[in-house]
Order: structure tokens, then C-alpha cells, then sequence
């Protein structure tokens, strides 16, 4: 089975993200980037399906600055056999359809199974690639997904929904956003390290790909902190009745949430 | 200014959230509220297929759809198909002429911004965003006829979970009741199940007790498990690690129960706790039980 | 004596040939064996030939391992059969070159060698007695008793019986060589003897035959047993690691390398597996073992035989493969993996052990194996090195918020104060865990006090690596020790206080490894210099405190401690703050200290099996308890401190007993302080 999984390279979750000085986007400098947390999940999905399948095969790609070869080779390291980055001046201000219409064209030319990714990046949380993608390539789509298995022409997918999941059958390709996987992405063994650094990781030019343009963009206005949180109440001392009570009434009165 | 307001249902009614979007959808211009129908399953896209014909005659310059699970689903299936703008997990969305001025956040909920997307534009609206008027009722529905034949997809099966958690589901609640490692072990759960069940609320759960497996994952808060957005979010022996944090902190109200006076919960929380969760919680649920029944 | 075969030539070749028989079956097993110990890895043994030779003359000849408490009596034991054994060996030569070719060996004919060889086989009869009564009736719970122990301590009697009996024999029968001091036993048993001249005779020659045909049927039997030691112990000692107890061995050129730890003997160095054939069985390191005695599936002296058994089983085919690795040899099995996770690396086992196996640095090999080959390693410790590779902290804490400790203090980074005499490293914990951060705000406190010039490095600081390398992860610690090593040069660091034991180690010990030397100190080791100096004074205490005492446990933390000797410097410290009077865990205290579980990595890893080992430890503390009771346990490493605060949490004593570190206790007693309690 060929799967394709198409990542995006994000600032790591334990960078605390800070407003840049235009007020619009963020401060890069001393961010640490990493695969997006979802499409972790994805590429490990991918992967331990290998582990099961030995004649499964992995690609992953990614549309993004240079920097984003980073992403690709820890996907490689991790066990990924092939990887592509879709790059050039205009890969750096692609976003949602336009992203999804340069992954399609990759997708026509890989022809996977299957394709995987995140349910959404941890960039611009919109969760709307996946989707996207799989209305330019006309195929179906299932988010939030746990697993999968079967073969070609069956593959069952389970989707997490509320008290359970749904399983769904594809008897053709399909795009499947995935929420968690089995196991934590695995951690790459050293000669995975190594391998990957030396691996050829081809590059596409965005221009090249003969992508329709005309796609909607999104144009950040403002950015800013979250709200300051905080400079709440403690309740301390006191009897644990008391002050059980007194949250109850500051709940119902103050806050009005009860 | 036309706008669309797509609603979902529960078993229990239309959802609150379409509720609220409804509500926005009219004040916001001339709105229409469409219900897709003709589906046993929900899936997205038949939804998109009849919404989209509907659109290409209706025209709507504006599209809202509460975000559930399913509702982004279709949000965005939608807009690719269009070939509109599209944001999702609106807070506020005015028009501004062509374009819909969206506030949302981004990188895991790290920053706020406000963002100018073209018409006609697809927004999925984060429940809780938008507060229902008091007494409004329920508004006019028009359904939209969707084929399963569009789906080609086949349905198998449904698996419940195992550990099927709170009985209220976690992605719309009003009210989360959360538990922390400092719950100690599985067996204390009944303690949060508890104050969970008097105030209707939905269980969370920390990453460190999913791992652990004392919770299943789908409670999981966090930044890699749901972001949940209630009226009221109560942490129990949460230290408030910024992974957790990021899937919660746009709660309107946090409490917070810990006996660490220098937890990081604090920080965020709008009314804290210091003290032993195993004495302050049982006294809590019995006065919130006391002060429902009041009335 | 005259020898039983003197003038008969049949009698001297039966002689030689049953010692060539004997010593040939020896030498052929102990070839054997020795191929077996090729088939590991080189590693190179030969730094420091003073050290070792010193090692030798006291660790090997003068026992002095054998002699830690609690086996002093044990250890004597042993002490006098091997000295025995060893004297004994040269009147044994001197009996078969007598025999075969009437050549006495110089000195033996002297009062002195006769009464040492005498004095000697009494010692070891004792010694042999008391084993057996031990071994027959009161064996402790870690010990193997098996058949080859009985064998063994039975030959050791008979050939002590024979020599004896020949001796006094000798004598009676009157075949005392002339000009040959008489044996002083032989003397004394000489006039109890029953039996005549004749009989005595018989004897004599059966007892002179017994003996040279048991040590020929001890040598064949020795390298199938245990006590095949009693050689190997030589090399073992000699070839014992001579680096600093704390740090382990680098892997150089590791991204060259095709395989990295040991996934089989095969990779395990030669000298690991020379510790497998050295293992005595004792069980002390058992006995030291923190994860053995709450229930964990590891016993390190099961890990070292199961090196050796391991070996033993498959070496002959190893060694027909020749250089064909093509067939590997057996991977660890599913609960090995579970007994090397368990290991604190606490250093217990390696302290205990008396023929100086390394049971730590096969543990970590094989967690190199399964860290770096196969990525395997248990989830919770997986994403401590996730994060210290992405975030610089194993707790994946912003780096940018790594200095945050500090504000509103005014501590100056290298960068401001390039020119500080001292770098603070602070380490992850007390940087980003809230009640270490306390600690580190301490420290901060008497370096001022002190007139200390330093500097820290804020956020350009990053995790010292001991937890990746610990776990097995030689790469990411080689990443991060070189990180901390390039912003050292950046600022021209020469010298290093450490609060941490772990920072101190991994700097102290192995940064040295990858070329950064510098000057290192733990906070304990510096106040104890500053009070000397003089630089560091205390308040007496106001009004009624004044003279009064709390109680105050020390729990030595085991990188400060056993790795690297530093026992006595924190004990000065509490000896020399007002108000502390200093109370010892015994008997788990100083090289016997009890592990907090922390180490080894064990931080960021689940105990799911047994008491966890930080409760035990607060169970010995409490137990420390004498007639006052003690209020506060003091410490000197944050991951002991955040272990304690844990135990003492959960078992709801917190209010009986306080966790602090020792800058803790320190801080508070400096001049302008008034408050007594940190």
C-alpha cells in the first residue's frame, strides 16, 4: 500500500509564541520548528502501518520555506522512506487552497492509496487542508481519525465521534485527517538520524506545479496576546464548607455561570 | 449582506450552538437558517453537495455553521468547493463591505487575531461565542435535501467506547469538570464523575491521567487531545502545564482546585483553591447540589 | 617432608601426569573462555597503570572490598581463605616439584613459612567452617545455594584436611626432611595421634596423594564453576574502570558508528565480560539494589550472570562463526528490557561489589541499544528527550522562560558580567520546578552573602544532557554537553558551581570527554570552602531559638555521594549552621545510601511495580527517628528534594517532616536574616 502524508512545520509546542513587531505575525526568532503535533500523529499512523505491512511505502511532503527540509528529514528519521518539498518565493505566503491545490498536484503525480495528514496545523489552527485537499483531488475525506486498516480497494477507517467511533469503509482513495494514533510518535533510532541527513529530498517550485491561482487569502489584520488571564481569587483558609459555599455564591452571582 | 446560518442537531434538539450562530447569522444581515436533511448518518459530503447547489442558486455572501466535530467538517469541505475564504473557531465576526472581519486564534490558541476574509466567506463559530439573547426561540428551518448516494463512503458500524466518559459530550459542553494527577489513581474518579453529574457537566481529563490510562483519551484536554470552550471549566489537581492550558484557556470562567498555592493553574484561574482536593470537592458538589435545589 | 614418590619413577610420572590432566583440563576450558571474551567489543583498559596497580595490591590482594560493613565478619572470612589459599599455593608447588623432582622450593623449610602455612590453615578451617554453617543454616535471602558452593567449600576443606594430616603424619612416620622446621600443628596434633608408625605411614602417603590430586581435580573443576574467580578476579581488578566513578564511557565517532550499546554479548566489551565469569554470586549488590528491594524485576547480580550465562550458551557457536556477524546472537528478551528500565544507576551494585564488576555500564549500554538502534524506550521518558532536544528541558518548558527563577533578583548573566569569576549553572529543575526554583534563589542568597563573583547564564543555559544520557540517548548528551561546552568558551567559563549533583557530575566528569575542563564545585562542597575561608558567617539565632536545636536527617544524594565521594563536605555544612543538630539515616547513610528513585533517568519514568522506592526512603528516614523526632530531612540534590516532598506527601506526614535542601537550611541562618525556618 503507498501511503502519502503531507506535514506542515510549525513552531514547536513548547515555544511560547510571541507577537512580532508589525502587530500581524508572529516573532520567529529563537523559535525551535517541529513537525505540527497532528501530523506527527499522521506520519506515526503511517508508519506503524509499515511496521505491520512490510510492503507498505511512506512519502511525506510539504509546502513551505526552505527550513521546512527540517520537518521532512525527522520524518525520514522516524522511518518515512521518501520525502518532497515543495518550495519556491511563493511557497511562503501559500495558504489554505492554494496549499491544498499544490499538494494535489503532488498527489496526482505520487498516485498514493491513501493520503494522511493532521486534522489541523498548529500554526493556523483551520483544520481546512485536509478537506481542501480531498475536494481538488475528488476524493472522500474522513476527519478525526484513530486507525485504519484493511487493503486496497477496503480500507476501514475509524473516526473518533462523540461516546465512540464510526467505522467507515473506502473502496477507493480517500484523504484521512487523523486526530491520534495507536502509539506516541516514535522517537528515531540514531542510524534513522543519520540515514535521513544524508537522504536526496527532491524540491518543486510552487510556480512550476501549473497550479490554477485565485485562491482566497486570509489577511491578518491584527495579532496580539490572548487575554490576560488571571488575577483571579484565592480561597485559602478557612473551613473547607465555607469557603465550598462562598465559591458557589461568587459562581452564581459574580460570574454567573451556575 | 445574506447569511446562511447551517444548523446542526442532537437527539435533544437543535444544538445550542447553531442556536447561537442563528442568532448571529440575523443579526450580522438578511439570514436564512438551513438544515440539511435526508441523511440517517451524518456525513460530509452529501451536506456539501446539497449546500452547494443550494448556494450557487441562493448566493449567500456569508455561510456560518456552528464548529462542532462535524460542523468544521463541512465548513471546510464546503468552502473548497466554493472556492470561498474560509476561517474556522470564530470569537467575533462583523461585515465590513466585501469582506468579513473574523477575530480567532492561532498557534494553538498562543495569540489572538482578527482577520479580514473576502466574500462570500465560509466561518465556523466557536460555541459559546456568541451569547443567545435571552428568550429566543426557535427559529425557522428550511431543510436542504441531501442524497446518501453522494456519499462513497460506506458506513460499517458504530463502536461505543469502552470507558465511555461523562455522559454529556466533551467538544460542546457548557460545563467541563476536569481531573488532574492530583486525583492520585483511577479510583478517585467517582469524586469528579460526581460533581459532573449535579452540574451537567462534561469529564476532562489531563494528559498525564490519559497516558496513564487512568481516563480514555477522548477526555483528554490539552494541546494534543480537545480544545473546549464552556461557560465554566473546573481544573482538579491540574498544575496547569501549558499543554494543558492551551485546549482550555478560552473557557469564560476557571476554577481551580489545588494544593499547590504556586501552580501554574492559578495563573490563569479566575477563582483558586488552595487545599486538599479530597475534602474540597465533595463539600462543593453538596452545595452546588443544595443551591440548584433552591432553585 | 620426604616425598612418597622419591626414587620411583612410575609413582612421579602418575604424578605428573594426573597434574597435567588436572591443570590441561584448566587450561583447555580457560582457552575456551577466553575466546569467548574476544568475541567483545575492544575497549581500551589501560589508562592510569599506577592506579591500577595500586588497585590491584589493595583490592585484590588486600580484600579490601570484603570488608564493608555490613559484612565485616563475612568479609575477614573470606579474607583469610584467600590469603590462606594463597600462601598455602606455594608449599602446594613446593609439594609437587618435592615430588617430582625432590627440588624443595627456597624458604619453605623456614619457621616462618610453617608457621604461616600452619597459622593460615587454621584461620581457613575456621573460616571454611563458618561459611558452611552459614551457608547449611542461616543463608541470606540472596544468595545461590547450590551444589557448586558446597563443592567448592568442600574441596577447601579437604585439602586443607589432607595437608594437615600430612603434615602430622610426616612427622609421626619420622619422613621429616632434615634441616626442615617442624610444622607447629603438626607438633601439637603429633602427640595426640592414635595411630603407629606404620599406619601413620599410610596415611601419610594417602593424605600427601589427596592433596596433589585434589588441587589437580580443583583446577579442572575451578573454571566450571563460580570459582573460577579466584583468577579472573586479578584481571578484573586491574582492568577496573579508572574513570571518575560518576561518568560513563563515551561512544566516539557516534554517527559513524553501524551499531551503537549492546544489543547482545556480542556487543558488550571484553571486560563486561570478564565481569560475567568474575561474579562470586554473593549477592551484595542485590542487597544494595533500590529497585530489588521494592519489588522491581531488577537484581544486578542477575544481569551480570545473565552476561555470563548468555555467553557461555552461545560463544561456542559465536566463535565457530568466525567474523560472520551474519547470524546475530539472541536479542534481550521482553523482561530484560523491564529489568533495565528499572535501574536508578544509583551505583549501589558497583559500590557493594568486592571483585569490582561494572554493573551500571552494562545496564546502560543495553539501554543504548534499545534508545538509539530501536528507538524504544518507555513513552514518559521518550518525551523528556523530546523536549530537551526541542525546549532545552525535559519538562518542555519555554527556553525563554529558563532566567524567570530570577526576576527582580538582579543576577547578572555571562553576558552582562563576562568577567564573573564563577558560572551558576542552575540546572533544569531549579530553573523551571516551583520548589526548586526556591533553592536556586538560595543559592543566590549565600554566594551574595559570600562575596562570590558570579554569573549565570540564563537563557542561554541548557539541559546538561545526564538524563539522555542516562537513558541511553549517548547522542542527544553529546549534542547538549557540546552546546554548553561552546557557550562555556563563548564566555570564557573556567569555573563551575553546580546545585545540582547531576549538573556537577556530568560537567565535573564527562564534559571533560568531549573537551571541556574546567573547575567544578557542588554548592555543598563550595560553602563548606567559603566557611573555611571565612568568607561565610551565620547568625547565631535571636532570643529564645538561640541554642535551640532542630533535628535535621541528611539523605545523601548518590551523585554526590557514591559516584562522586562527597559525603563529608555536606555533613560539615550542617555541623556548622547554628540550630541543626545533624542525624544519620543509619544504616543506609553514606556509601550505603538509599537511592531517592529519581536517577537513572527514573524521574520522568512510571513505577508501576512494588512500593516506589522514594516511599521507601522516607520510610527509612522516619525511621531514623530516635527518641526526639526529626523535623526536616536535608538534601542537596532537586530531584531527591522534589522525590522527598513526594513520599512525605503521600504518605501525609508533611507536617511531621520538611523536605529542604541544604542551601535552604544555609540561607536561612545567614547574618540579616531573621527568620529560623527556610
Amino acid at each position: 500500500m503507498k501511503l502519502l502524508v503531507c506535514i506542515k512545520q510549525t513552531p514547536d509546542s513548547t515555544v511560547r509564541v510571541k507577537v512580532g513587531p508589525g502587530g500581524r505575525s508572529i516573532d520567529e526568532s529563537g523559535v525551535t520548528w517541529a513537525i505540527a503535533p497532528y501530523d506527527e500523529y499522521a506520519v506515526e499512523m503511517a508508519l506503524e502501518r509499515k511496521d505491520a505491512d512490510a510492503a507498505t511505502t511512506v512519502a511525506v511532503v510539504t509546502v513551505g520555506p526552505p527550513r521546512a527540509k527540517d520537518a521532512l528529514r525527522q520524518a525520514l528519521a522516524m522511518g518515512a522512506d521518501e520525502a518532497t518539498l515543495v518550495t519556491g518565493a511563493e511557497a511562503a505566503t501559500l495558504e489554505g487552497l492554494g496549499v491544498a491545490r499544490a499538494l494535489a498536484a503532488v498527489v496526482a503525480e505520487a498516485k498514493p492509496d491513501l493520503v494522511l495528514c493532521g486534522r489541523q496545523s498548529s500554526d493556523d489552527d483551520q483544520g481546512f487542508v485536509g478537506p481542501a485537499l480531498a475536494e481538488v483531488l475528488g476524493w472522500p475525506h474522513v476527519a478525526a481519525v484513530t486507525n485504519f486498516t484493511g487493503a486496497d480497494g477496503a480500507v476501514d477507517v475509524w473516526k473518533e465521534v462523540e461516546g465512540g467511533h464510526e467505522v467507515w469503509r473506502a473502496s477507493g482513495p480517500a484523504v484521512l485527517t487523523v486526530q491520534k494514533s495507536e502509539k506516541e510518535p516514535r522517537y528515531p533510532s540514531l542510524p534513522g538520524i543519520m540515514k535521513a541527513k544524508k537522504k536526496e529530498i527532491p524540491e518543486k517550485d510552487v510556480a512550476a506545479l501549473g497550479i490554477e491561482g485565485g485562491a482566497p487569502r486570509l489577511e491578518i489584520v491584527k495579532m496580539e496576546p490572548p487575554a490576560a488571564r488571571g488575577g483571579g481569587k484565592i480561597l485559602k483558609d478557612g473551613d473547607t464548607r465555607q469557603t465550598a459555599a462562598e465559591l458557589v455564591r461568587l459562581l452564581r452571582e459574580e460570574a454567573k455561570v451556575l | 449582506m445574506k447569511a446562511w446560518a447551517v444548523v446542526e442537531r442532537s437527539p435533544s434538539g437543535i444544538r445550542r450552538v447553531s442556536l447561537e450562530v442563528a442568532a448571529k447569522a440575523k443579526d450580522l444581515g438578511e439570514a436564512s437558517v438551513l438544515e440539511v436533511t435526508g441523511l440517517a448518518r451524518p456525513s460530509a459530503l452529501p451536506a456539501v453537495a446539497a449546500l452547494a447547489k443550494r448556494a450557487a442558486e441562493a448566493k449567500p455572501d456569508l455561510v456560518l455553521v456552528g464548529a462542532t466535530a462535524g460542523g468544521r467538517d463541512l465548513a471546510a469541505r464546503l468552502a473548497a468547493r466554493l472556492g470561498w475564504a474560509y476561517a474556522s473557531e470564530a470569537t467575533g465576526i462583523a461585515i465590513d463591505g466585501a469582506s468579513a472581519t473574523v477575530t480567532r486564534t492561532m498557534y494553538a490558541g498562543k495569540v489572538r487575531v482578527t482577520v479580514k476574509a473576502p466574500l462570500p466567506a465560509v466561518v465556523s463559530v466557536r460555541p459559546g461565542a456568541f451569547t443567545l439573547p435571552q428568550g429566543a426561540g426557535e427559529p425557522q428551518v428550511e431543510g436542504v435535501a441531501a442524497s446518501a448516494a453522494d456519499e462513497p463512503l460506506a458506513f460499517q458500524r458504530f463502536e461505543p467506547s469502552a470507558a465511555a466518559g461523562g455522559k454529556v459530550p466533551l467538544a460542546e459542553a457548557r460545563v467541563v469538570v476536569s481531573g488532574g494527577r492530583g486525583l492520585k489513581g483511577p479510583e478517585n474518579w467517582k469524586m469528579v464523575e460526581e460533581l459532573a453529574g449535579v452540574l451537567g457537566a462534561a469529564l476532562g481529563a489531563s494528559r498525564a491521567v490519559t497516558d496513564a490510562g487512568w481516563r480514555p483519551n477522548e477526555e483528554q484536554v490539552g494541546q494534543t487531545g480537545r480544545t473546549v470552550t464552556p461557560d465554566l471549566y473546573i481544573a482538579l489537581g491540574i498544575s496547569g502545564a501549558i499543554q494543558h492550558l492551551a485546549g482550555m484557556t478560552s473557557s469564560k470562567v476557571i476554577v481551580a482546585v489545588n494544593k499547590d498555592p504556586d501552580a501554574d493553574i492559578f495563573k490563569v484561574a479566575d477563582y483558586g483553591v488552595v487545599g486538599d482536593l479530597f475534602e474540597f470537592v465533595p463539600a462543593f458538589t453538596d452545595e452546588v447540589r443544595k443551591a440548584k435545589a433552591r432553585g | 617432608m620426604i616425598a612418597p614418590t622419591a626414587g620411583n619413577a612410575l609413582l612421579v610420572a602418575v604424578l605428573v601426569a594426573v597434574w597435567a590432566v588436572g591443570w590441561g583440563l584448566f587450561a583447555r576450558r580457560a582457552w575456551q573462555l577466553y575466546r569467548y571474551l574476544r568475541l567483545g567489543r575492544d575497549e581500551d583498559r589501560t589508562q592510569r597503570p599506577a592506579r591500577r596497580i595500586r588497585d590491584e595490591l589493595v583490592v585484590y590482594l588486600g580484600q579490601q572490598k570484603l570488608f564493608k560493613r555490613p559484612y565485616l565478619v563475612r568479609g575477614l572470612a573470606h579474607a583469610f581463605i584467600f590469603w590462606g589459599f594463597a600462601v598455602i599455593t606455594i608449599g602446594t608447588v613446593d609439594l609437587f616439584l618435592s615430588g617430582v623432582f625432590g627440588f624443595r622450593v627456597p624458604g619453605t623449610g623456614t619457621a616462618l613459612f610453617v608457621w604461616t602455612v600452619d597459622l593460615f590453615a587454621i584461620l581457613v578451617i575456621a573460616s571454611i567452617a563458618l561459611a558452611l554453617v552459614r551457608r547449611l543454616f542461616f543463608p541470606p535471602p540472596r544468595m545461590h545455594v547450590a551444589l557448586d558452593g558446597y563443592l567448592i567449600l568442600g574441596g577447601i576443606a579437604f585439602l586443607m584436611v589432607t595437608l594437615l594430616l600430612f603434615e602430622t603424619t610426616g612427622l609421626v612416620a619420622g619422613v621429616a626432611a632434615p634441616g626442615f622446621a617442624d610444622p607447629p600443628l603438626a607438633r601439637l596434633l603429633h602427640d595426640l595421634w592414635p595411630l603407629g608408625d606404620a599406619a601413620s605411614a599410610a596415611v601419610y602417603g594417602a593424605a600427601w596423594w589427596g592433596h596433589l590430586v585434589g588441587v589437580a581435580a580443583f583446577a579442572a573443576y575451578l573454571p566450571q564453576s563460580k570459582h573460577l574467580h579466584i583468577f579472573t578476579t586479578l584481571p578484573n581488578v586491574f582492568f577496573r574502570s579508572q574513570r571518575p566513578r560518576g561518568a560513563l564511557d563515551l561512544i566516539d565517532g557516534i554517527e559513524e558508528r553501524e551499531t551503537l550499546g549492546a544489543g547482545s554479548v556480542r556487543d558488550l566489551s571484553w571486560k563486561q565480560l570478564l565481569d560475567g565469569y568474575t561474579c562470586t554470586e554473593c549477592g551484595r549488590c542485590s542487597d544494595q539494589c533500590p529497585a530489588l528491594a521494592t519489588g522491581k524485576p531488577l537484581d544486578p547480580q542477575r544481569i551480570v550472570l545473565d552476561v555470563r550465562d548468555q555467553l557461555l550458551r552461545q560463544g561456542g557457536r559465536l566463535v565457530l562463526d568466525g567474523s560472520d556477524r551474519g547470524t546475530p546472537p539472541a536479542r534481550w528478551s521482553a523482561t530484560k528490557v523491564e529489568e533495565l528500565w528499572s535501574c536508578t544507576t544509583c551505583g549501589g551494585c558497583v559500590e557493594a561489589c568486592p571483585v569490582t564488576i561494572e554493573h551500571i555500564d552494562k545496564i546502560v549500554d543495553m539501554r543504548r541499544w534499545l534508545a538509539m538502534m530501536e528507538g524504544d524506550v518507555p513513552p514518559e521518558a521518550q518525551r523528556a528527550l523530546t523536549n530537551i532536544e526541542r525546549a532545552g528541558n525535559p519538562w518542555g518548558q519555554p527556553r525563554d522562560a529558563r532566567a524567570e527563577w530570577a526576576a527582580g533578583l538582579g543576577v547578572p548573566t555571562s553576558a552582562e558580567r563576562p568577567d564573573a569569576e564563577w558560572l551558576y549553572f542552575v540546572g533544569c529543575a531549579a530553573s523551571y520546578d516551583r520548589r526548586n526554583q526556591r533553592v536556586a534563589r538560595s543559592v543566590v542568597e549565600v554566594l551574595r552573602a559570600s562575596g562570590v563573583s558570579f554569573a549565570i547564564l540564563g537563557n542561554e543555559e541548557t539541559c546538561n544532557g545526564d538524563p539522555a544520557r542516562r537513558i541511553g540517548n549517548e547522542y542527544l548528551w553529546q549534542t547538549q554537553a557540546r552546546a554548553n561546552i561552546e557557550t562555556f568558551a563563548r564566555y570564557g567559563v573556567r569555573k563551575v558551581i553546580a546545585s545540582c549533583p547531576h549538573c556537577f557530575n556530568t560537567i565535573a566528569n564527562e564534559y571533560p570527554q568531549l573537551g571541556g575542563s574546567y573547575e567544578v564545585v557542588h554548592t555543598a562542597q563550595l560553602v563548606q570552602r567559603l566557611v573555611t575561608e571565612g568568607r561565610l558567617h551565620f547568625a547565631p539565632g535571636a532570643g529564645a531559638s538561640a541554642g535551640a536545636k532542630e533535628r535535621v536527617a541528611y539523605h545523601d544524594p548518590c551523585y554526590l555521594g557514591r559516584h562522586n565521594g562527597i559525603y563529608d563536605e555536606p555533613r560539615g555544612v550542617m555541623d556548622v549552621v547554628p540550630g541543626v543538630d545533624r542525624v544519620e539515616v543509619r544504616p543506609h547513610h553514606r556509601e550505603r545510601g538509599f537511592c531517592c528513585g529519581a536517577g537513572g533517568g527514573r524521574m520522568w519514568m512510571e513505577e508501576k511495580v512494588g512500593q516506589r522506592v522514594n516511599h521507601r526512603r522516607m520510610d527509612q528516614i522516619l525511621a531514623a527517628d530516635a527518641a526526639t523526632p526529626v523535623t526536616k530531612v536535608a538534601s542537596a540534590c532537586p530531584f531527591c528534594l522534589i522525590m522527598l516532598d513526594e513520599a512525605a506527601g503521600a504518605k501525609g506526614v508533611q507536617e511531621r517532616i520538611k523536605p529542604i535542601d541544604l542551601m535552604e537550611l544555609v540561607a536561612a541562618r545567614l547574618p540579616e536574616k531573621e527568620t529560623a525556618t527556610p
